[in-house]
């Protein structure tokens, strides 16, 4: 076996025998990749351009997730059967060893050669305990931990090759013998062949029923291939066994084909299994019969470290020595030809029909149960070995624990390497986007949220793949890191074809066809059709009235004109977005035309109104506000201002948020009023109280007149909203005219006096009306309901604003017309003091100083007096 | 100057996506009604509805009147098969009044 160490080419005997009738076990590797290359060509797989196109045909042959080991389909296919072919590999040899070795009887000489391979630790233990099963040789672990190490061992095995030459089989490089990793198989051959010879067999059928306990029971040769029920982990299928009774397609020479015939009336398939499988065109034994020599020359350096390529080589070479027996058994390199006949012919009949059957359910095709079966049936047959040397609590141990494992792997093995691939990639198509912003927003708000280092997303992306396909990354093999490579080499192979392919579609939407082909995505499953959405839109633009049915219009002045503005507005303003942080450079234009700025529509009630302003009374507008005021440019960014202030009194916010409207329901503010005005303040109010706070006074004061000429002023101060406003662009400039005086000219100054003298003059008289009466405590108009319970601390701050801008001639107006507020604010939180409700009492007395304060008093709940400097 | 200039809905589930955010009322199978707060919705027409106040309407045996209980949730989901039409509220408030 030249996967474990015998070097077909070391033994002298063995390379007489392929001058003969023998193959040598490179050709029969080489045919074996060609097998593998066609199992993975494209024909095969049809999607494998759908998600790395054309161009990567040969990506069905090296994709590989599995492990990060050798870059070769034959490797991949390892890497899948890591834990489960192992066992198997070995055991074959140790099986065809003893039935050898016990042909010989208790002569070994058979072996001798071989015997040079092995260090004394491994024959000392071999000669000590003889029937312990091999896998403990050179790992003198305890039983239990058999199946493991075998698989450690394997995978130091499969590290031995450097990356860089990943067609290496270790066997080359290492020569027989030198690798200790090697020698547990032949440690088993030789430990089985001695138990017999030891007498604790007392015969060769007596050890052929212990190590085949576990397998079927000895058949007549016609059921060749039926898995034995009563063995299996999990339901038979009935397709196990499938390939070998299919007669094998002539691929190789017809003489093979000759050779093999007089098997094929014994294996009596089924017609129905026959059929079922009539798509599978490999056999491998044909083809391994093909002139071995032509092939010898290239083999030598295609040779891969996949063992079953080696055992095939040996059942050919059986199937041709002795294909009138029936019987494929294995023989060993190292055994002289002239003993194979006997040995065979000795060997139960029923081993070398599982062996056969095995092998053949693998090399049939696909079919990967066959040998998944036959795996388990190994290892099981490995447990009963290991049993026989156990305590009964220590084998009532091993058994639970194999039950457990064999519930884990119950399963495993079903699906090849290529179906794992298979599924990986359609997993991998669906996870990959050129446009992760659009298609992965939330990952990716995530991501950033989450990650102090910006990763390398196609490193992170297969990282996080590997993590979550349950891919063994990491762990066991030292390899992660090649998996990752790998792993992001197709990650952004599939995105190229991605892109690829969305230009491709493209093109390919034909003018007048119905639709274009779609691909898929992970966030939009593949459509059949594409409807070109983009070119009926064009048309809409041009001959909109005529072209679509009435019901689809939306009169202007309906709600739903309205709610398709918003609409319009949350798409623009997504891909503005996106084109900010793709860093792309963006014109504003076309959110602004969705504002509909500079529109009117009409409204029920014939007034003239600005869709943008009508807009502003949805909740979801008030939402977006923000976003969209952000991305318009400076000059727009006024004009929205400046468009909101000249329509103050039109804002629904303030339209029905003045307290005047509700004096039949005792100016209760209905609910639904003070929610979408709780909203306002704490959406578009921060906006614009943001924007002023870092506007100039020019502008500031240009707003203001805004204001005052295009509203009633006296109606916008009895709404929170208005009147929050209103103090906001006062508060600004009074600011900036006691903080940047030498900065502001003259013209600019009285400019604002004038202006504050309109809006002065507007309130004068009427100052009261600030005040709704569910805050006021004058006793005339005081009205209590749930609104009282509010705060009323904009109210003040509005008159300390007035005051502060104004002259003493004004305050002294403001303090007139609220005196009775004052002293009823002063009143209201003497009684809440007596009332033991502290709290309370100082929010008035806070309030009310907001606005003395601005004029150097101060009040308590007894008098007012004159603000101290301390 | 009013220029009567329409928008217009391309596809049908537009319709749907004008009242994001919106309060809607939806017919279901079963003889239920709800109607809430649209917060999402996708092209089974599942929705995803805020507030929700679920009308289901029953006769007892024996009756032959038609009476109807309330269910309120914070937030549902509604499965898109069982939906049968999907209408802005507060046009069903004007028109029933």
């Amino acid at each position: 076996m030249s996967f474990f160490g015998f070097d077909p080419k070391g033994s002298p005997d063995h390379q007489n025998d392929s001058q003969n009738n023998k193959h040598d076990g490179k050709v029969d590797i080489d045919r074996f990749q060609n097998f593998e290359d066609q199992l993975n060509s494209d024909d095969e797989d049809a999607l494998n351009d759908e998600t790395f196109g054309t161009e990567s045909g040969k990506i069905g042959a090296d994709f590989d997730f599995s492990s990060g080991f050798g870059s070769k389909p034959a490797s991949s296919s390892k890497g899948g059967l890591k834990a489960a072919s192992t066992p198997a590999r070995s055991s074959n040899i140790s099986y065809a060893q003893a039935a050898h070795t016990t042909g010989r009887g208790t002569e070994n000489s058979s072996l001798k050669p071989m015997e040079s391979l092995w260090n004394d630790q491994n024959q000392g233990i071999a000669g000590a305990s003889a029937p312990i099963n091999s896998q403990e040789i050179g790992n003198t672990a305890e039983p239990e931990k058999k199946v493991f190490s075998l698989e450690e061992i394997e995978a130091k095995l499969r590290a031995q090759p450097p990356i860089s030459q990943p067609q290496m089989a270790p066997q080359q490089q290492l020569p027989p013998g030198m690798n200790p990793f090697m020698l547990p198989p032949q440690a088993q051959q030789q430990i089985l062949a001695s138990a017999v010879a030891s007498g604790r067999f007392p015969d060769m059928q007596t050890a052929a029923r212990a190590m085949s306990q576990m397998l079927m029971a000895p058949p007549p040769p016609m059921q060749q291939g039926m898995m034995p029920p009563q063995f299996m982990g999990f339901p038979q299928m009935p397709m196990q066994p499938m390939p070998m009774h299919v007669p094998p397609i002539p691929q190789g020479p017809q003489l093979q084909q000759v050779q093999q015939a007089p098997q094929q009336p014994i294996r009596t398939a089924p017609p129905m299994q026959a059929t079922s499988q009539p798509s599978q065109p490999i056999d491998e034994a044909p083809i391994h019969r093909v002139d071995q020599s032509a092939r010898a020359q290239t083999a030598e350096d295609k040779t891969d470290s996949n063992s079953f390529s080696s055992i095939d080589a040996v059942q050919s070479d059986e199937n041709q020595s002795q294909s009138t027996q029936n019987s494929s058994s294995f023989s060993s390199r190292s055994s002289p030809p002239s003993s194979q006949q006997q040995q065979y012919q000795r060997r139960p009949q029923h081993q070398q029909q599982f062996h056969q059957s095995g092998f053949q359910g693998y090399r049939g095709g696909n079919n990967y149960k066959g040998h998944h079966f036959y795996n388990q049936q190994q290892r099981q047959y490995q447990h009963q070995q290991q049993m026989e040397n156990m305590s009964p609590e220590e084998r009532a141990k091993f058994i639970s624990r194999q039950e457990k494992v064999n519930r884990i792997t119950r399963a495993s093995g079903f699906m090849n390497p290529r179906d794992k691939d298979f599924v990986t990639r359609f997993q991998l198509s669906q996870i990959v986007t050129d446009d992760p912003y659009n298609e992965d927003f939330y990952c990716q708000v995530y991501k950033v949220l989450n990650s102090s280092v910006e990763e390398n997303s196609m490193n992170s992306l297969a990282k996080k793949y590997l993590e979550q396909s349950g891919h063994r990354l990491g762990g066991r093999s030292k390899r992660a890191d090649i998996a990752l490579q790998r792993m992001q080499q197709q990650v952004s192979r599939a995105v190229s074809v991605a892109k690829e392919r969305g230009q491709r579609t493209g093109i390919l939407s034909k003018e007048g066809a119905l639709g274009k082909v779609s691909f898929a995505t992970g966030r939009q499953p593949r459509q059949m059709l594409v409807v070109n959405s983009e070119e009926t839109e064009k048309t809409q633009e041009i001959d909109d009235d005529n072209l679509l049915p009435k019901e689809y219009k939306f009169s202007k002045s309906s709600r739903s004109f309205q709610l398709s503005i918003i609409e319009k507005v949350y798409s623009e303003v997504l891909k503005s977005e996106s084109r900010e942080r793709e860093n792309e450079k963006s014109s504003d234009a076309d959110l602004w035309k969705s504002l509909h700025l500079n529109d009117k529509m009409q409204t029920s009630t014939n007034e003239m109104i600005d869709p943008f302003i009508s807009v502003l009374s949805f909740d979801k507008m008030m939402k977006v506000f923000g976003r969209v005021f952000h991305l318009l440019t400076a000059e727009h960014q006024i004009g929205v201002v400046e468009l909101i202030f000249s329509n103050l009194q039109k804002i629904d916010v303030i339209l029905k948020g003045s307290y005047k409207n509700y004096v039949q329901e005792n100016y209760q503010i209905p609910e639904e009023v003070n929610n979408k005005i709780g909203l306002f303040q704490v959406t578009i109010l921060k906006s614009l109280v943001l924007y002023l706070s870092e506007s100039k006074f020019a502008l500031v004061i240009h707003f203001l007149q805004c204001v005052v000429e295009n509203n009633n002023v006296l109606f916008l101060s009895t709404a929170k909203i208005g009147l929050s406003l209103v103090t906001v662009l006062i508060s600004r400039l009074e600011l900036i005219k006691q903080e940047y005086a030498k900065d502001l000219s003259a013209q600019d100054l009285s400019q604002w006096q004038q202006i504050y003298d309109s809006l002065f003059q507007c309130l004068e008289g009427r100052l009261v009306s600030v005040f709704p009466p569910y805050f006021s405590n004058d006793e005339q108009k005081m009205v209590r309901n749930d609104e009282s319970k509010g705060d009323d601390s904009y109210i003040w701050q509005f008159l300390a604003s007035l005051s502060l801008a104004g002259q003493l001639s004004h305050q002294r107006v403001i303090v007139d017309e609220v005196r009775n507020e004052i002293f009823g604010a002063m009143g209201a939180a003497k009684k809440l003091k007596e009332e033991e409700k502290q709290e309370r009492a100082e929010k008035y007395l806070n309030n009310l100083n907001l606005f003395l304060n601005v004029m150097g008093l101060k009040a308590s709940e007894n008098d007012i007096t004159e603000l101290s400097d301390n | 100057m009013v220029v009567e200039k329409s928008v217009s809905a391309s596809e049908p589930l537009d319709l749907i996506r004008l009242r994001l955010d919106e309060h809607i009322f939806v017919k279901l199978r079963g003889n239920r009604e709800m109607s809430g707060k649209l917060h999402a919705y996708d092209s089974h027409c599942n929705i995803v509805l805020g507030d929700a106040v679920e009308t289901i309407y029953f006769v007892e045996d024996g009756s032959k009147e038609l009476k109807s209980r309330q269910e309120k949730s914070e937030l549902v989901f509604v499965r898109g098969d069982s939906v049968m039409s999907i209408t802005d509220s507060t046009n069903l408030d004007t028109n029933s009044a």
